[in-house]
């Protein structure tokens, strides 16, 4: 039944790049370390991209995902899209809002 | 009829009338990573509703935000990573017929969702103290601006959905404990060593997003 058995070694090293990334995100943090390297409004991408990063290393590893066949990824892959869907359509729809305290309209007299 | 009497000998797989080891093993873990799926969707909600409103009070979840402990939250983060290595590593135990390696690495997972639990309670309690809990003299003042309790009131749902799951998990691979107490597992048979480390995954996947999200962004 076993098919790719996944080593400790392989594990720990993968434990060793998380640790290292959550650190990185810290320091990478304009809130906890100082804009250091004036990142800005970029901030937000860069720790989500780090958190990326290590939810791959999770699933890929960790979950076996890199060894998995077809019907795991396509199932895996179908909560993404949904993911990728509700994500995009907020980031359509809320630049679009209106907002009652800010009228975009004025009302000529 | 005659009454059916399983009888389950250890280290080997279930016995099914409809269904060979093989394809029982497969189903399952197909049907972890459905269960799997819909739990991504339940958190990414979640996620979204966080995004509008940082998104329509963004300075007032600025200030909110700078009264978590980051340090806290970068110290769970770390427990529930190695936690989620001593699960992996269970998986390989059982892999290679070691029982009390399953035993000792999901004991230690478990151990390790106790520690970032008690962190967590430490985190609530600090938020009691200063009144930013719901229910607090505080919280229910007039002073108190409501953009906050919208921030508060998902750092509470999400972090409590979230430390639910932790429970559960710890429920889960206590279970998988036992069984392999009783020499349940071996390379023929570890389907439920998987499944619970999988679930347990899923719960270190979520904080992973969690963390940089609700502490270090501003």
């Amino acid at each position: 039944m076993a098919e790719n058995i996944i080593t400790p070694k392989t594990f720990f090293k993968v434990l060793l790049i998380l640790l290292v990334l959550t650190v990185l995100t810290v320091l990478l943090s304009p809130r906890v370390s100082g804009d250091w390297i004036h990142l800005g409004r970029a901030s937000i991408a860069v720790a989500l991209t780090i958190a990326f990063l290590k939810a791959s290393l999770v699933l890929g590893y960790f979950m076996h995902l890199k060894f998995e066949g077809v019907w795991i990824w396509v199932y895996f892959l179908s909560s993404v899209f949904l993911l990728g869907i509700l994500i995009l359509g907020l980031y359509i729809d809320n630049p679009m809002r209106f907002d009652p305290e800010k009228p975009q309209i004025q009302a000529v007299n | 009829m005659a009454h059916q009497v399983s009888v389950v000998k250890p280290g080997e797989p279930p016995i099914y009338h409809h269904i060979d080891p093989d394809n029982a093993y497969h189903a399952a873990k197909l049907g972890m990573w459905l269960f799997l799926a819909t739990e991504i969707l339940l958190f990414a909600v979640l996620f979204a509703a966080f995004a509008i409103y940082n998104w329509a009070y963004f300075s007032e979840f600025q200030s909110a935000s700078l009264n978590l402990d980051w340090k806290l939250g970068a110290l769970n983060t770390a427990v529930l990573l190695i936690s989620s290595y001593t699960a992996a590593v269970a998986v390989y135990k059982a892999q290679t017929n070691s029982n009390k390696g399953v035993v000792l690495n999901f004991g230690f997972s478990i151990l390790c969702g106790l520690i970032f639990l008690v962190v967590k309670y430490i985190e609530y309690s600090a938020k009691y103290e200063h009144g930013y809990f719901p229910g607090t003299e505080l919280w229910n003042s007039e002073a108190f601006p409501s953009k906050y309790k919208n921030y508060f009131g998902l750092y509470y749902t999400m972090t409590g959905l979230h430390a639910l799951h932790v429970v559960i998990g710890m429920g889960i691979l206590s279970w998988v404990v036992l069984l392999a107490l009783r020499q349940r597992f071996s390379s023929k048979y570890y389907t439920p060593v998987e499944l619970a480390a999988l679930y347990w995954h899923l719960v270190d996947l979520i904080w992973i997003f969690l963390f940089p999200l609700l502490y270090l962004i501003d």
